[in-house]
């Protein structure tokens, strides 16, 4: 009968009722569509990113990267770590690089790099640079290495396909430097890296400055959820080598993440203050209006109890409905951009300098419905105790003669 | 067997450094089977004297029982409860639940006292029927008159099966002939089911229907008189 009362007292202000149905609708939507929106974004940074490129994890000679990428600091037996590597079955992929930060010169313009050189047929599993190529490709060259450079690049210092340049590298240890022909174009969604990186084969510039070296094993696991135990655990099986987790050594996209996490709870909060707000209104218009009512209840015997009961039960059936709603919607936005995308480079064009892919496609997690109907369901309860207060400190006596 | 007792209770409201001695050194004792009318100008306590025997306020000193139970001693949650399964109340202007059919504002109280569903809907069919409404049980408060909103709330007052009936003003709002009808009511409730009834009233031919009498001037009992002997 509470149920009922609750029910139907729902339906005397229909116009009202609907507004918060709505309200929680909406604030369910807004919360899953920009998680779904943020997750996406997530997922596909660390596909582009970590996934293809990065790895999960890198393993380098432990001075590695304070040198600052310098040729001349090369992984120490990297036939032991690949043996390492290969028995262990958390491993999903390995890939075995030559990196170290160089100048490239052309006879007028000269520009800092990162000389990457990838083993192009084992590669091909984990990064698929292959596929940005826009002009040209990368085949084999006896004479001179073959050079795949960003557009980004190659229009900054006037070069052309076919055009040779020169790569010096190990600046601070050792100089060493070769010439170079560029064989290829490519365009990634990331300008910043495109300007950096310039890919070559391994085995070309191992040829060429007859090192066998090794300078990154970069690595995936089969479950990225595991990454830190796994990455700890290798660690203590390359006790001479540094094992860095990718958030190491792209620190920015992390606290990219981050921060898109930051601004999402700023977000959110902000949403279900006013989802808040908008509740403690109307049910407090609702109890005010019900003076008279709530008073006789309470003459007639009506518990303290059963008056908080009836209230709440009002604030939960229109949660209740405008849940289900909130899902609904989401389903079917997130169901649309999920298969077309949002295009965000339309929105703001510095985030495609950024790193950040300008394509991004909405995913919900499971979870994001658990958690965002519990925040719902909070917020709607929190913010009936005002109202529920304020009915229960009504005097029956001065209720009744209320108007 | 004294439904109501009252011990020279008093009920003094402080407005600013006003003071008003709404009900001054009032004792009076309602036994089971009375039907009695609490009468007196307006503003000479009735209203105040009522509240304080239904136990819906209290009174600044003096002791009420109601069905042997001192109210004085009780916290406003035990109040709440103690009205519940003892006190029954009709207003003037009625005030049943507006979203509830004639039926379920009937059977509500019976819902919070924990009664079975079978009791209770055999029960509000009774109460229904004494009130001379069955047809209207479906029919929500909006669509009945005054007068028969009120017989509703009577049966609504039944319901918990009270030690007594507390009406202020009962009639105050209805026509003669609703009123009339209402006090028939009462009356053969009265009459028929020993159902104990104290009501204030201004109105002369409600008060030449009540057993006993009592005037009430400034406050004070200024005559209680037995009616029909
Ligand atoms: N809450 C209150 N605060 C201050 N004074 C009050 C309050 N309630 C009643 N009074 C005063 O107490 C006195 C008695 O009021 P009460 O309502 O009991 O009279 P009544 O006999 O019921 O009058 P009526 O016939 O008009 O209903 C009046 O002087 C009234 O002004
Ligand atoms: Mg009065």
């Amino acid at each position: 009968m509470i149920i009922k009362i609750g029910w139907k007292n729902i339906w005397r202000k229909k116009s009202r009722s609907l507004i918060v149905i709505l309200s929680v609708a909406f604030g369910v939507w807004i919360g899953l569509f920009f998680g779904a929106f943020q997750w996406g974004t997530y997922v596909q940074k660390l596909n582009d990113i970590v996934n293809r490129e990065i790895g999960h994890v890198q393993i380098h000679h432990p001075l590695f990267l304070e040198e600052e990428y310098d040729y001349n600091f090369p992984i120490k037996d990297p036939e032991h770590v690949k043996h390492v590597l290969q028995a262990d079955s958390t491993i999903k992929s390995i890939v075995e690089r030559v990196v170290f930060s160089a100048m490239i010169q052309t006879t007028k313009e000269q520009s800092p790099v990162l000389v990457v050189g990838v083993d192009t047929t084992k590669e091909r599993k984990m990064h698929s640079i292959s596929t940005l190529i826009t002009q040209g490709e990368m085949p084999h060259d006896k004479r001179a290495p073959t050079l795949l450079i960003g557009e980004v690049l190659a229009n900054e210092l006037g070069v052309k396909l076919g055009d040779k340049v020169l790569i010096q590298g190990g600046m601070l240890h050792g100089m060493k430097s070769f010439v170079g022909r560029v064989r290829g174009f490519y365009e990634s969604p990331n300008k910043l890296k495109d300007k950096l990186i310039i890919y070559i084969h391994k085995s070309d510039i191992n040829k060429k400055l007859g090192d066998a070296f090794t300078h990154e094993f970069a690595i995936t696991f089969h479950e990225y959820d595991s990454l830190k135990s796994y990455s700890a655990l290798l660690q203590k099986k390359l006790p001479h080598q540094q094992i860095y987790t990718w958030g190491q050594i792209v620190p920015e996209v992390e606290n990219g993440i981050k921060m898109t996490d930051k601004v999402m709870f700023v977000f959110m909060f902000i949403i279900w203050t006013a989802l808040a707000l908008g509740i403690v209104n109307t049910m407090l218009m609702s109890v005010l209006e019900r003076t008279k009512e709530l008073g006789v209840l309470m003459a007639i015997g009506m518990g303290k109890w059963k008056i908080t009961q009836m209230i709440f039960i009002e604030t939960f059936i229109l949660t209740a409905i405008g849940v289900p709603i909130g899902i609904f919607l989401t389903m079917l936005t997130v169901g649309y951009w999920g298969d077309v995308g949002i295009d965000l480079s339309v929105a703001n064009a510095a985030v495609a300098d950024f790193g950040y892919s300008t394509m991004i496609y909405p995913v919900v997690k499971q979870s994001f419905y658990f958690q965002v109907i519990i925040q719902v369901i909070l917020v709607s309860f929190i913010s009936t105790i005002f109202p529920v207060i304020r009915a229960l400190k009504l005097e029956p006596i001065k209720a009744i003669n209320k108007l | 067997m004294n439904v109501v007792e009252t011990k020279n209770i008093e009920k003094v409201f402080r407005d600013a450094d006003l003071e008003v001695c709404a009900v001054n050194d009032v004792s009076l004792t309602i036994q089971e089977g009375e039907f009695t009318a609490v009468v007196g100008p307006s503003g000479s306590g009735k209203t105040t004297l009522l509240n304080m025997i239904g136990g819906l306020d209290v009174p600044t000193s003096g002791s009420v029982k109601v069905a042997s139970q001192e109210l004085t001693e009780l916290s406003k949650n035990e109040l709440i409860n103690f009205r519940l399964f003892n006190i029954g109340f009709v207003f003037q202007s009625y005030n049943l639940i507006p979203v509830l059919t004639a039926f379920e504002n009937v059977e509500f109280v019976m819902l919070l006292q924990k009664i079975s569903q079978k009791e209770r809907k055999q029960r509000v069919e009774e109460l229904l029927e004494a009130v001379g409404i069955p047809e209207k049980a479906n029919v929500r408060p909006a669509q009945l008159s005054g007068g028969q909103q009120q017989r509703v709330a009577v049966a609504r007052a039944l319901a918990p099966k009270p030690a007594f009936i507390i009406a202020d003003e009962p009639t105050a709002n209805l026509d003669s002939k609703s009123t009339k009808i209402l006090l028939d009511i009462m009356q053969k409730l009265n009459e028929k089911e020993g159902i104990t009834f104290l009501f204030s009233t201004h109105d002369q031919r409600v008060i030449d229907r009540a057993k006993r009498v009592i005037t009430l001037t400034d406050g004070k009992i200024t005559s209680d008189q037995n009616m029909k002997e």
